[in-house]
């Protein structure tokens, strides 16, 4: 039998889950169910993730190809993708099976690749926030943006704590800073994201916003 | 002798006058044919001899007058010249039976077999049979008049028509009507009687001609020694004139039917052997004897048959005692001018036997005088072409020579080059200017008056053509210019319809070949005869403003009305020899096009049939002297009886006019006949719509039709021009708005807009190639060359309500063994500050003997965890599941993050290694999240940081949550650890919180050594984005004022 | 059921209730009575000018899933690019997509398949769009970068959850000079954004998307019933201020704290 899965199928299943899920933050009798539900989210995203590395993998390979543009480095994103996966199904095996330490080669990896790639691409974030921070004026010249290019010097000069060059005064602004109005925004900001996001959740719910496809 | 008074010109003429001799018209009326009445040519053709003798002016019934031209089964008996010929019936068969093979009846005599000579038609009858298709000449309004007139039909029987006229007319009683048909005609007389087929027809001065000649001799000369179609066969060669330039002619034999019969008959015995080509010398113009032997002729007695269509003469006179008529004596109209002139054949011993065709004689000079005087003509008139034969004439059109005998009816021959002229058409009758001859057709047998074009002497023709009083006339004037309005896909005039038989081919006149000349006919010496030579009624007059008009509309050349397709395919069309019509670049759209006088005044001729107009010589001299054969008459008869189509009738044009249009884009021709539906319109404003009136379109398919869409601009859109046309139109100011912002889109279409280039990248790259330089060379070697600065620890008061400060208090509380859960849940981009944040927070608790817990909700954080400890924290040897067990990663974020607090053990049951993570020491004590000591998450994530805060500190109990965030952060988590009730109990927030904790803790870590080049970093940092941010912020005020100044505002 | 949940129940009761009645009664009404967003001006601009130049939109959903907090901004997110390959349908490239989690991917292919499949939109083997670039932020942010540093791409949306790495994604627009629009939820990358982007979304902006984009009468009323709720918290907050001034703070902290 052919069980046409697209909506009003889909839409049923996932407006139901999501009032079940959400009424069971407040009604505690179907606190279970929730619980059900929850870890079998989690099973799910768990397997989209897999999903996910599968989709990047099958990419990459349909971009090989000699008239696609970067198959080069895709070329290399998939010999890295099953290297890495190869090793951790070894190291895994030896970790599980042998006794030997945990994942030794796969920390190797993350170690001396993955993680000096990751740092060195931040730092390099910071060179483009000082640059972008310098721009700031160039591309709009209103109030606010010299505000910002103010309170971005303040802070770090507040940062600043070479004793003999210390200024007090600049710790008790860059103090008073973080505290108040960046705070304050800070808060209003997280409402208003707040606020979006439950009339996001209950547009879903009610399903007149329905991301998951037709 | 009673005066007869001229229906039109009101004047008097003689009695035996049968034209005015004023204006040419005819005295008599000709009574319509009845509608059902066959068409004359059917009864050309028809073979019914039992013809009833044309005794009235009524016409004839059932068979048409022109069965009694035709010559019936029953061979044409020879009637006596001087005896009354009895009116016999018309023959019911058709007088082509002579010319047809018809099965040979029993009684006929095998001599008679022969092509019947041709009788002594009766003029009368002759004309009879010529006008039987009074459609084509007659209108209602004529009608009405000709009761006034006395009835004069030309048809009727020569008897009957001399007792009508009080003539004493040959009465061709006998079926040798048709003899023309069969015998030739004599071929002397009527060669070199043989009319130019460019003389117009000028007042029937051809009939003048009639009187001259006398019957017998033209039957003589039309009696043919050989079959009943001689006519139908091509002239000899003898016949043919070699210095004949009649275009028109063709093969003698194709004329030589048309050449009485009767006048052949009787005078056959008399008249000597006639050669072969003889049978169609009564189609050729008179021989120069006749011509000659036409001034005797003015004082010729009874009017013959065809006395009416020549001009009144006192030779005339004499054509009351018109000899017998025979049955063929009906077309002696055709040839001589009457049987009366057949006794005034003794007076003109140099007359050709073939008297019949007289008529086609260029009458004398005495009878031209009495023409009516032709506008543009000379005196010759229509019957300049029978002039020709005169020797003595220097206005003969006709070039034939006199000595050729067989070319004296050549010009009854049709021209293999010259489209066919209307069967029993006598174009030296026709009066141009009154009614212009359309294209009858096909020369055939069709229901149109083309027949009459067999009557039309080509010689005739080309003389009437070359009239020297229209020399520069082209020949093919108006016929060109009605092929050019064939192909002419423009305008069209809304109230002509153009009729097909108006259609001419599409090939021009010079065109058309000779190919379709057979050798057996009579060519024509000279194709070439120009338009001059055509009879004056033949050719288009320049006066005739609405033709020229008319035509030009329907010109191609006239660019004022054509697209530049056309005006290519035009403007390669062969250039019109003294085309005075020229593409009326003057002319106004306006100006309402005119049919062309001959069809317009069809209907304003007043009083005079219009079938006899042209006999009456009416011809405004306003219009245009129309020959529609002049073009085609040369090959006509040639066509006539060639096994090849026509060239008019033909589709296909050559390639020569068009070989040069291949490269232009291809246009449908449209074919004549298609033109001629075109519904013609007021000529209309090509300059655009009018309001009050409907669009007509003037281009492409559509060209003609009313109340269509334009296809294409007629002129070209100016848009600086429309914009400065003030709108008068009532409009809103919004509406004015948009009008004025479409008019600067409009205007600024054409306008090249520099497009400002972005800034180079080249810029962005080397300002960031700099600042990397600076803050490396800064770090790098602060952290090399510089040392640890000692810093004095902070104060209590400092360290209080401070984040740090309340971590390190719970820290400080821990003693030996207390499970401690650390979340790594940071990415591996933010390890250099975390890891230098929470070393000295880790190393703490790691002081005080913690058995610590790792998980992280991160994929990497597993890795991150063991990397941390083995890196930050080595100095401890914490062993794996002994001091500490790495849960390994917690998937589903929040959700995995809520289910683990709820149910710990049973979401992550073993360590990552596989081992069993709850036996081991560090958990074998904990059963729920609350059994944990410290919670601490490691994060640089602000919503990570408030997802543990949300999730799991509201559920914890005693079981504190501290954090060890970035820098980043610490805004958005302060209100936790500042709020009531406290979900957050310390913190540690980068380097600096992390310096302090050091100091608190005495025991200098990664933030310690890093406190330096972070300051020092710090510093750098501050100064680029000074000096940086100054510069931009100055430069961009200066591009600002800059651009306000030239009024580009952004 | 403690405070919170009461709470929660109420705020969700409320927000339902008035997003049905704001969407009852701007039924009929034609014209958006809500202000005007730079960003999205923009954006429905770039849509224009992509299709007159035969240009494509890329549009990067980032690195959120579905179970947290930033799920929300990924949604939000998965709106507009649901709008925007609507609008952009008779571009000569459809849009491409980018994303930097796995669930959120596979919400894109399916989006994109079925807004391609209501427009007729079938080829889309050229431009593979909802493909998972990277699972780590910076591994997503570089891999976005091929895709901005298209010269067949004339402008950039960002719309999701980032983080920091949203400053690669933003200069690197910036770099070949095309337009870059961005919003997500997250603190710390609004304030990158701001700075790098030339038309940055705030705050709920981001959430406001579908409103703007002409997702439908819903998302005019959510943004509608938010506004009431905001005044409802600043009017609550402001209460609480003169409350704490006027010294009834204490009283309702007992309140709160026994009820929790």
């Amino acid at each position: 039998m052919k069980i046409n899965l697209k909506s009003p199928v889909s839409s049923a299943v996932a407006i139901g889950i999501g009032i079940i899920v959400l009424a069971g933050y407040f009604i505690p009798s179907i606190k279970d169910i929730r619980f059900i539900l929850l870890r079998t989210g989690l099973v799910l995203s768990a397997v989209a993730l897999l999903v996910g590395i599968i989709n990047l993998l099958t990419v990459h390979f349909k971009k090989l190809g000699a008239d696609s543009e970067n198959s080069g480095y895709s070329l290399i994103l998939v010999i890295a993708l099953l290297v890495t996966l190869i090793i951790g199904i070894i190291d895994m095996f030896q970790t599980y099976l042998v006794g030997k330490p945990n994942f030794q080669i796969i920390s190797w990896i993350f170690t001396y690749i993955q993680l000096p790639i990751e740092t060195s691409l931040l730092a390099v974030t910071a060179v483009s926030l000082i640059y972008a921070a310098t721009s700031i004026l160039r591309k709009r010249m209103d109030l606010f943006s010299i505000v910002f290019f103010f309170v971005v010097l303040l802070v770090l000069l507040g940062s600043f704590s070479i004793p003999p060059a210390t200024l007090p005064f600049l710790h008790v602004i860059r103090d008073w800073i973080l505290r108040v109005p960046a705070l304050g925004g800070a808060r209003g900001l997280l409402l208003g994201i707040a606020l979006g996001t439950i009339t996001t959740g209950i547009r879903i719910l009610m399903g007149t916003d329905r991301p998951y496809g037709e | 002798m009673t005066e007869i008074q001229c229906p039109t010109c009101g004047k008097s003429n003689t009695d035996d006058h049968n034209f005015c001799d004023h204006c040419g018209a005819p005295l008599f009326s000709l009574d319509p044919i009845p509608p059902d009445s066959p068409s004359p040519r059917d009864d050309f053709f028809d073979n019914n001899q039992d013809r009833k003798p044309v005794q009235t002016p009524q016409p004839l019934d059932e068979a048409s007058r022109l069965d009694s031209l035709l010559s019936p089964e029953e061979p044409l008996e020879e009637v006596p010249k001087e005896t009354p010929h009895p009116v016999e019936p018309v023959d019911d068969f058709s007088r082509l039976d002579d010319l047809i093979p018809a099965p040979e009846p029993l009684d006929r005599d095998p001599v008679e077999k022969r092509p019947q000579p041709q009788e002594e038609s009766d003029a009368s009858s002759r004309l009879d049979d010529f006008f039987a298709a009074d459609e084509l000449f007659t209108g209602s309004d004529e009608e009405k008049d000709q009761a006034k007139i006395p009835a004069f039909d030309p048809f009727l029987d020569p008897s009957a028509r001399d007792d009508l006229l009080g003539e004493e007319g040959p009465v061709d009683k006998s079926g040798e009507e048709w003899n023309y048909f069969t015998e030739p005609p004599a071929e002397e007389s009527l060669t070199e009687r043989s009319p130019s087929i460019e003389e117009p027809a000028n007042n029937l001065d051809f009939l003048n001609a009639l009187s001259d000649n006398s019957i017998t001799e033209k039957e003589d000369s039309a009696q043919e020694t050989g079959g009943e179609w001689d006519f139908l066969t091509s002239s000899s060669a003898e016949e043919v004139p070699s210095g004949q330039t009649e275009a028109a002619k063709g093969p003698a034999d194709e004329g030589k039917y048309l050449s009485t019969p009767s006048t052949g008959e009787e005078p056959s015995k008399e008249e000597p052997p006639k050669s072969p080509g003889d049978e169609w010398d009564f189609l050729t113009s008179p021989s120069a004897e006749e011509v000659s032997s036409k001034e005797p002729e003015a004082a010729q007695g009874p009017v013959d048959e065809w006395d009416f269509l020549s001009t009144p003469s006192t030779g005339e006179g004499s054509s009351e005692e018109e000899p017998p008529k025979s049955p063929g004596d009906e077309w002696d109209f055709l040839t001589s001018p009457s049987t009366g002139d057949e006794p005034s054949k003794e007076e003109e011993p140099a007359k050709s036997p073939v008297d019949e065709w007289d008529f086609l004689i260029t009458p004398s000079a005495e009878e031209e005088s009495l023409k009516v005087e032709q506008p543009d003509q000379e005196p010759a008139g229509d019957l300049e072409f029978l002039a020709s034969l005169d020797e003595d004439d220097p206005n003969a059109g006709t070039e034939l020579p006199a000595a050729e005998t067989a070319g004296e009816l050549s010009f009854l021959t049709p021209d293999p080059e010259s489209e066919p002229s209307p069967i029993g058409f006598r174009p030296d009758l026709y009066d141009e200017d009154e009614d212009p001859i359309p294209d009858f057709g096909s020369p055939g047998f069709s229901e149109d008056s083309g027949w009459l074009d067999m009557l039309q002497d080509p010689a005739a023709r080309e003389s009437a053509v070359e009239a020297p009083a229209e020399p520069t006339k082209p020949q093919t004037d108006w016929l060109d210019k009605i092929k050019r309005l064939n192909k002419s896909s423009d305008l069209v005039e809304e109230d002509s319809s153009f009729p097909d038989w108006l259609s001419v081919s599409e090939k021009p006149d010079t065109e058309i070949p000779e190919k379709v000349k057979t050798p057996e006919q009579h060519s024509p010496a000279d194709d070439s005869t120009p338009a001059s030579d055509l009879p004056a009624w033949l050719q288009i007059d320049d006066d005739d403003e609405s033709l020229n008009a008319f035509l030009k509309k329907k010109d191609l050349t006239n660019k004022e009305y054509k697209p530049a397709i056309v005006r290519g395919i035009t403007d390669k069309l062969p250039p019109q020899e003294e085309d005075d019509d020229e593409p009326a670049s003057g002319m106004s759209d306006s100006q309402q096009i005119k049919f062309p006088s001959w069809a317009e005044e069809k209907k304003a001729a007043e009083k005079i049939p219009e079938d006899l107009e042209f006999l009456a010589g009416n011809r405004d001299k306003s219009t245009p002297v129309i020959d529609p054969f002049q073009n085609e008459e040369e090959d006509f008869i040639d066509d006539l009886f060639s096994d090849e189509m026509p060239d008019w009738l033909t589709s296909a044009s050559s390639d020569s006019p068009f070989e040069d249009f291949e490269e232009e884009l291809s246009q449908g021709e449209l074919p004549g006949w298609v033109e001629a539906m075109r519904p013609v319109v007021e000529s209309t404003d090509a300059t655009g719509l009018s309001e009050d009136e409907d669009y007509i379109e003037n281009y492409g398919p559509l060209a003609g039709i009313p109340s269509v869409l334009p296809a294409e601009a007629e002129v070209a859109f100016d848009p600086e021009r429309a914009a400065k046309k003030p709108l008068d139109l009532f409009a809103t100011k919004s509406q004015h708005e948009y009008v004025n912002v479409l008019k600067k889109l409009i205007s600024d279409e054409n306008k090249t807009k520099t497009i400002l280039k972005p800034a180079p990248v080249a810029t962005q790259r080397v300002l960031r190639w700099l600042i990397s330089i600076l803050m490396l060379v800064t770090t790098a070697g602060t952290v090399v060359f510089g040392g640890i600065i000692d810093t004095e620890p902070p104060t209590s008061g400092q360290v209080l309500n401070t984040g740090y400060g309340a971590l390190y208090d719970q820290i400080e509380s821990f003693y030996d063994g207390q499970p401690v859960l650390i979340a790594f849940d940071y990415q591996p981009a933010s390890a250099g500050e975390l890891y230098t944040a929470a070393a000295g927070v880790v190393d703490h608790l790691m002081k005080q003997g913690t058995y610590l817990s790792l998980i992280s909700t991160q994929p990497t954080g597993p890795a991150l965890a063991e990397h941390f400890l083995t890196t930050t924290q080595e100095k401890h040897k914490y062993i794996h599941t002994q001091q500490y067990i790495n849960l390994g990663y917690l998937p589903g974020e929040s959700a995995g993050l809520l289910s683990f607090v709820i149910a710990p053990k049973k979401i992550i049951p073993l360590a990552f290694d596989g081992s069993n993570a709850w036996g081991s020491p560090p958990l074998v004590d904990v059963n729920s999240i609350n059994d944990f000591a410290m919670i601490l998450v490691i994060t640089d994530d602000p919503d990570t940081a408030k997802i543990w805060i949300e999730q799991v500190g509201t559920i914890l109990e005693d079981t504190p949550l501290n954090m060890v965030v970035s820098a980043q952060a610490e805004p958005l988590i302060q209100p936790y650890f500042r709020s009531s009730p406290q979900l957050l109990k310390g913190y540690v927030s980068g380097i600096i919180d992390s310096v302090n904790y050091e100091q608190l803790l005495d025991r200098p870590n990664l933030a310690t050594t890093a406190w330096v080049p972070f300051n020092m970093g710090i510093i750098i940092t501050v100064l680029i984005i000074f000096i940086g941010g100054l510069a931009n912020g100055v430069m961009s005020l200066f591009s600002r004022h800059r651009s306000r100044a030239a009024g580009d505002v952004k | 059921m403690s405070a919170t949940g009461f709470t929660g129940i109420v705020v969700v009761v409320l927000f339902v209730g008035l997003m049905a009645f704001f969407s009852f009664i701007n039924k009929d009404q034609k014209t958006k009575n809500i202000r005007p967003i730079p960003a999205y001006d923009k954006i429905n601009q770039e849509i224009n000018v992509a299709v007159e130049d035969g240009t494509q939109l890329h549009i990067s959903l980032g690195r959120g899933g579905i179970t947290g907090p930033e799920s929300a901004a990924a949604l939000a997110g998965l709106g507009i690019l649901k709008q925007v390959i609507e609008k952009s349908s008779i571009c000569d490239h459809p849009p491409v997509a980018s994303t930097g989690n796995p669930v959120i991917s596979i919400l894109a292919q399916d989006t994109i398949k079925g807004s391609s499949k209501a427009i007729s939109i079938s080829d889309n083997i050229k431009n593979p769009s909802g493909e998972l670039i990277g699972i780590t932020p910076f591994s997503y942010a570089v891999g976005t970068l091929s895709i901005i540093r298209n010269d067949n791409v004339s402008a950039n949306i960002h719309t999701g959850w980032f983080g920091n790495e949203v400053t690669w994604i933003t200069t690197a627009g910036e770099r070949q000079s095309s337009s870059t629009i961005a919003g997500t939820s997250q603190l710390p990358a609004q304030a990158i954004i701001y700075a790098s982007a030339s038309d940055p979304l705030i705050g709920e902006e981001l959430f406001a998307g579908g409103a703007y984009l002409g997702a439908g009468g819903m998302h005019q009323a959510s943004i509608s019933a938010q506004d009431v709720v905001r005044w409802l918290i600043i009017f609550i907050i402001l209460a609480s201020v003169l409350m704490n001034i006027l010294g009834m703070n204490t009283f309702i902290e007992k309140i709160l704290a026994g009820s929790m």
